[in-house]
């Protein structure tokens, strides 16, 4: 088995695989943050404490002799990902520009703390580096058609909102028409994950083109579309009127599929479009001279 | 994560190298150690030396003279021969053909050494350290910069930083210790004697801005105005005017304390009184 292992000083990442030749299973997968130590001459962290910290987490952890356990290095390993991702880090950041002193110094308590970052102050840390990472992603995002959002230390709070929120940041920020599927991983597992594919040598391209991540969130950026036309499986068809510069939700649920119909000066589309788990979202805003 | 814990501390002191031997012998390993035994070393005079000269000497005995002074001159027909010093010292004597002078002893720094902590000896780390055990309360600072120090504590009440018509104590070799101080405030700890600072609360651009680190920062509780811990707070003003060490590579700051009160075994932050939360 191997257990491939994200460490940072605020989380640990780890995955529980059970792997050879030329397949594997992900047998388990743990998060959770790391509490300060007592001791501050002494690391946080020990191997002992990582592996009695695991073993508590996963069922079946195998005996010491049955599994490798491979430390996954961030810096090596965010390259690899295929998927253009957009690492939301709320535990490190330090581009306080326009921040308030309090709410600079409510989130250095905070990480020190280790206490989960409030809501608050989580969106506008989204937006900073949302806008930074879809400039620097951009032509990654016009070929592919799927955005990882890494975002540890959510599980608090409800994801639909937070990725609607979410989303919702990131159309703002995206000049062009286009559909994105969005998949939020709050537990960082994608990291571990593509360690082990280091490890076996094994074609990540290819496994995700074989295997598409779960949509939690779908965007359809439609500029200036008034009215739309959908038809779903069961073969109901709804007309829809969008309210201008607005984004608004279709009822559309992962594994299920409408056809679509729209047109604008700078929009048309028709075809299926499969769901998420919170829908489909719609943005018509303008977009200017380029949307 | 505790913020106080009642431990047993091992603190690293840097013995003078000339002094090493003597230090081992008079602490071993396993000894029981208290500041008040001092280990000396004896200055031991320089060996008189004797010069030759050639002429007539123009210095007697009882005189002082510096290293390079002539002390004899031999006229020629075409030039002068002059002897000079090696040394600066005494002349104890000048006969027909040499002068002997007793050099001055070097200035020695250092040449005792004793223990900061009453403690237990550990052992002689091989980098010249004496490795002192001691019970302690040890409170981990929320952060710390600069080098570690040192002192007594010294508690100040923040008003006396805050306005700046009062006259600032002397905190010759005080670790001070205040609830709150205004970041420009700072500078002038170390002009007063202070060995360092230790404040509850500070704003994070305040505490960044401070870069000349002339004597060592640390924050007990965090960033903003926050409330100090009542319990912390009548801990250190107890034990004012104790000798301390700032451990401020660690973060932390450690207090030997033979008997320390229960609750500071394994204390842990109530951090919505603090105003954290």
């Amino acid at each position: 088995m191997i257990l491939p292992v994200l460490i940072t000083d605020q989380y640990v990442s780890a995955l529980l695989v059970d792997g050879e030749g030329d397949s594997f299973d992900i047998v388990g997968s743990s998060f959770f943050k790391i509490s300060g130590s007592s001791n501050p001459t002494q690391p946080v962290l020990t191997k002992n404490s990582l592996i009695a910290t695991l073993k508590k987490s996963f069922k079946n952890f195998p005996n010491d002799d049955d599994y490798k356990l491979i430390k996954v290095n961030l810096d090596d390993i965010l390259d690899c990902c295929p998927i253009p991702h957009i690492f939301l880090d709320h535990y490190h950041f330090n581009n306080f520009n326009g921040w308030d002193q309090s709410d600079i110094d409510t989130y250095r308590n905070y990480v020190h703390y280790q206490i989960d970052i409030p809501k608050e102050l989580k969106i506008p840390i989204d937006n900073k580096i949302l806008i930074k990472e879809i400039n620097n992603n951009m032509d990654a995002l016009l070929t592919s058609n799927q955005v990882l959002v890494v975002t540890p230390g959510t599980s608090d709070i409800d994801h639909r909102t937070y990725i609607k929120e979410l989303v919702s940041e990131f159309a703002q920020n995206v000049k062009i028409a286009g559909v994105w599927d969005f998949t939020l991983d709050d537990q960082v597992g994608i990291f571990p994950f593509l360690g082990v594919f280091k490890h076996f040598d094994f074609d990540i391209e290819e496994y995700f083109e074989k295997n598409p991540l779960k949509s939690d969130a779908k965007l359809v950026v439609a500029p200036g579309v008034r009215e739309i036309e959908y038809t779903t499986e069961e073969g109901k068809t709804e007309k829809k009127t969008l309210e201008p510069n607005s984004i608004t939700t279709i009822p559309i649920k992962s594994n299920k599929v409408a056809k679509f119909k729209w047109k604008s000066p700078k929009s048309k589309f028709e075809g299926e479009l499969s769901g998420s788990e919170i829908g489909i979202l719609i943005d018509n805003n303008d977009r200017g001279q380029d949307g | 994560m505790a913020k106080v814990v009642k431990k047993n501390v091992f603190f690293p002191d840097k013995v003078p190298e000339k002094l090493l031997k003597e230090v081992e012998e008079a602490f071993p390993a396993g000894s029981k150690v208290d500041p008040s035994k001092e280990v000396k070393t004896e200055i031991v005079p320089p060996e008189k030396i004797h010069v030759e000269y050639a002429g007539d000497p123009i210095l007697e005995a009882g005189e002082t003279v510096n290293e390079d002074d002539i002390i004899a001159v031999k006229k020629s027909f075409l030039r002068k021969e002059k002897t000079t010093s090696p040394v600066k010292g005494v002349i104890e004597e000048v006969n027909e053909i040499e002068f002997i002078i007793q050099p001055d002893a070097e200035e020695e720094d250092d040449l005792s050494y004793s223990v900061p902590f009453e403690s237990k000896v550990k052992n002689m780390s091989q980098d010249g350290k004496l490795i002192l055990e001691f019970p302690a309360v040890q409170i981990n600072l929320f952060d710390a910069k600069g080098k570690s120090a040192i002192g007594k504590i010294r508690f100040i009440d923040s008003e006396v930083f805050r306005n700046k018509k009062k006259t600032l104590p002397d905190l010759k070799d005080a670790i001070v210790v205040a609830d709150y101080i205004p970041a420009d405030a700072y500078p002038r700890l170390s002009t007063l004697g202070a060995k360092g600072l230790i404040v509850n609360h500070m704003e994070s651009l305040s505490y960044d801005g401070i870069i000349i680190l002339a004597v060592p920062i640390g924050l007990i509780t965090g960033f903003g105005d926050l409330k100090a811990d009542s319990k912390i707070t009548k801990y250190l003003k107890s034990k004012d005017g104790e000798k301390v060490w700032f451990d401020a590579e660690f973060k932390r700051l450690v207090i030997p304390d033979k008997k320390p009160p229960t609750w500071t075994k394994d204390y842990k932050l109530d951090l919505k009184k603090a105003g954290v939360l």
